[in-house]
């Protein structure tokens, strides 16, 4: 049986000062308060807002006066006499459970998959799209303001800025011929060599001095060349950012104290993009190691002795508090303690290839 | 580590004998409220952002509507439509600008700096907006619109952005080792370093005004809110929270050099993140209560006053676990947090009032909702 009333309160046109009511509608659609004489108007003269939930509704009526009441399934009812349709399509979406559970199961899949896929992919196809002035800048800047912090003059001599620029060229011809090649020495960053957006690859003179030959630095500036080939130090760039915006629309409503929190997915995420960036310039110096006839192995000793004078870096540093060391590498010396374990996976994907490629030739 | 002031149960300042507590009531419901967002949330990401206003509206109005004072209602009676067509336009602009600073990057610098220009008028326009489509009983709040005490309140902040855009544009584009032992460099960076330093030390003051001016042109119908009170209240809460900073500073230096020899490095490494960041977060929690608190005791509405009793520790086990729970969940707790953070808002408010029988509502006018929208796009938040 349908409902042809509802209670709730009345008030004047204006006021504030409330009245309990009933609104009644009888055989023609006409709108009654109870105990009055006079109809206040039409059903269909109604303005009702739209359901949220369970909240009260108040609307106008007819003759200017207001009307407040919680009995929503009653007053549906009484307008779907007058419009048809009881509830707006938000409402009975909102009240489908079955609906509201697949809703939050999907809202869950996109986040994880904006954060592991979408992220990543919208990153590179904007990459694609990107001016090379714009890396030439981004690689500029970046050495100056490496230059300026970390880097200082190298000291090695000529002969041997001749040799290896020489084995530069020629690696680099087959792959990125406009990379150029920066000597640099640093405490700060020690044993290294790191690939700018531009092209540009610095090697620090303490890796030339750990390494034991020219076979381990080839290998060690073919990884750094295909990080220019793919464009990684761009394409990381456009993820952080992408990532940025990601967590901003998932904690939008978060207000205080989320920094710390949120620091943690960031970090891991962020970890996870450059590890896959590492694994990819990783397989492309292997392959060209293969073709060009250089050992396997050089990659796999240069990676060893790298991460040994690291963790004795580590060491003399923090026993001596070094506190600037601490507040500006704090991202950078996470990576380094979550891809420990996969140093050494890096290392035997060098080893085994070296194994392969001996027994071949047996 | 609370100052009384802000806390205390304080009676109310005028309040005759006859003036009663209505406790505030909010009846919200996360179950309810879970399937309102989630259908905000998809229905906003499959129609590219259209349904975004809708789903404001239909946010707004879950909370207005299931807070109670004295059994009735609050009311948002926005128009989404409107809403829309404001952040149509505010989305068009700043592509606009995206677009034409890409071909000249100047125009970046002027959009920006008009929009710095525009901006006290656009707060008054979003206030203005705000309380004409928030309603009890039917009677609708009033932002009186005063254009001219809006500029005359941010003259302090205008000013500062002049100066330091007067001396940055006396320095060098460039630091070089040629450059870098010129006096001139020097005195920029003490001028651009002074007038940070008093725009700090008076920003308490400031704050007081701005809300003074806000209270005192806002109105329920007829009746006019007013809003009283110095800066004295704002200079004890900030004195505390830059304290707790410092501390938070302070404990980090210490333990770093006591504890150079016995803790771990990984330890070390996410030391400065744990203290500092916590001493912010607590400094940030801290300033939002004692701010919530002051503002409610000082603002009056004919014989109503009112009081919120926002408790410090309350507020950052509230904020912590919520944060918490919304990172676990991917974001899916956020209704949950939201809900949470209504009901303790409304538990700890009671108006006092001798009656509600008396108000007259005022005549009633259309309005742009651009103004609010704009500042959404632009990420400015209009907090009362």
């Amino acid at each position: 049986m349908k409902t042809r009333s509802v209670s709730g309160f009345v008030f004047d046109e204006g006021s504030s000062q409330r009245r309990r009511a009933t609104l009644r509608v009888d055989q023609e659609n006409r709108l009654w308060l109870e105990g009055e004489s006079e109809p206040s108007g039409l059903l269909s003269a109604l303005r009702v807002p739209a359901r949220v939930g369970n909240t009260a509704r108040f609307f106008q009526l007819p003759d200017g006066r207001g009307f407040e009441t919680s009995d929503n399934d009653g007053l549906d009812s009484l307008l779907v006499a007058a419009f048809g349709a009881s509830s707006t399509i938000a409402h009975r979406l909102e009240n489908n459970l079955g609906l509201v559970a697949v809703a939050g199961v999907l809202l869950i899949a996109l986040v994880l998959l904006a954060a592991t896929k979408g992220v990543p992919w919208a990153g590179d196809i904007t990459a694609k799209f990107v001016p090379d002035d714009v890396r030439a800048t981004l690689g500029r800047s970046t050495l100056e303001q490496i230059d300026g912090a970390w880097l200082a003059e190298s000291k090695l001599s000529s002969d041997d800025r001749q040799r290896l620029r020489a084995l530069f060229d020629e690696l680099s011809s087959q792959i990125t011929p406009s990379s150029r090649l920066l000597f640099r020495s640093s405490e700060r960053l020690g044993a290294n060599a790191l690939a700018l957006p531009d092209g540009t690859v610095v090697l620090t003179d303490d890796l030339v001095a750990i390494s034991d030959n020219d076979d381990q630095l080839a290998a060690v500036l073919l990884h750094e060349l295909a990080h220019v080939e793919f464009d990684h130090g761009l394409r990381s760039v456009l993820r952080q950012a992408g990532l940025s915006v990601l967590i901003l629309l998932v904690t939008g409503d978060v207000s205080t104290s989320s920094t710390l929190i949120i620091m943690l997915p960031t970090v891991m995420l962020s970890l996870q993009y450059s590890r896959e960036f590492e694994l990819e310039a990783d397989r492309f110096a292997l392959e060209r190691m293969v073709s060009t006839g250089i050992d396997p192995l050089a990659f796999a000793q240069i990676m060893s002795k790298l991460e040994a004078s690291r963790s004795a870096d580590l060491e003399t540093k923090d026993g001596q508090g070094d506190e600037t060391q601490q507040h500006d590498d704090g991202v950078e010396d996470w990576d380094y303690f979550s891809s420990h374990p996969a140093t050494e996976d890096r290392i035997r994907l060098f080893e085994e290839a070296a194994e392969a490629l001996k027994s071949r030739s047996r | 580590m609370e100052p009384d002031s802000t806390s205390d149960s304080r009676e109310p300042q005028n309040a005759a004998s006859h003036n009663s507590a209505h406790p505030m009531r909010f009846e919200g419901k996360t179950g309810e409220f879970f399937a309102i967002w989630i259908v905000n949330v998809l229905l906003s990401i499959v129609t590219v952002g259209i349904y975004s206003a809708w789903a404001k509206v239909r946010t707004t109005r879950y909370f207005y509507s299931n807070t109670y004072l004295n059994d009735s209602a609050f009311e948002y009676t926005a128009d989404p439509v409107k809403i829309l067509k404001g952040r149509l336009l505010a989305a068009g602009l700043f592509l606009a600008i995206q677009l034409a600073a890409y071909l000249a990057p100047v125009v970046s610098d002027i959009a920006f700096l008009l929009l710095m220009l525009a901006f006290p008028a656009l707060l008054v326009l979003a206030l203005r907006f705000r309380m004409h489509y928030t309603r009890w009983r039917g009677i609708r709040f009033v932002f009186a619109p005063d254009f001219t005490g809006a500029y005359v309140l941010f003259i302090p902040l205008i000013a500062y952005a002049a100066v330091v855009a007067l001396l940055s544009l006396a320095a060098p584009s460039e630091i070089t080792e040629e450059n870098s032992g010129d006096p001139m460099l020097l005195w920029i960076f003490y001028g651009v370093m002074t007038a940070a330093g008093i725009v700090a030390l008076l920003f308490p003051w400031w704050q007081n005004r701005y809300y003074r001016f806000i209270g005192n042109r806002t109105s329920f119908g007829q009746q006019s809110f007013t809003y009283t009170g110095g800066c004295g209240g704002f200079y004890l809460f900030y004195a505390f929270a830059g304290a707790t900073v410092v501390a938070g500073i302070g404990g980090y230096a210490g333990l770093n050099y006591l504890g150079s020899d016995f803790l771990a490095p990984s330890v070390q490494k996410i030391l400065p993140f744990v203290l500092i960041g916590t001493a912010y977060a607590a400094a940030m929690a801290y300033i939002l209560t004692a701010r919530n608190n002051l503002i409610y005791s000082r603002i009056q509405l004919g014989e109503v006053s009112m009081e919120s009793r926002l408790r410090f520790p309350r507020m950052c086990y509230l904020y912590l676990t919520n944060t918490i729970a919304i990172v676990l969940s991917l974001g899916l707790a956020i209704p949950w947090a939201k809900i949470r953070m209504a009901h303790y808002r409304a538990e700890t408010f009671t108006v006092y009032a001798p009656s509600f029988d008396d108000f007259v509502g005022a005549a009633a006018t259309e309005q742009q909702a651009t103004a609010e929208d704009m500042s959404e796009v632009f990420a400015w938040d209009f907090g009362l």
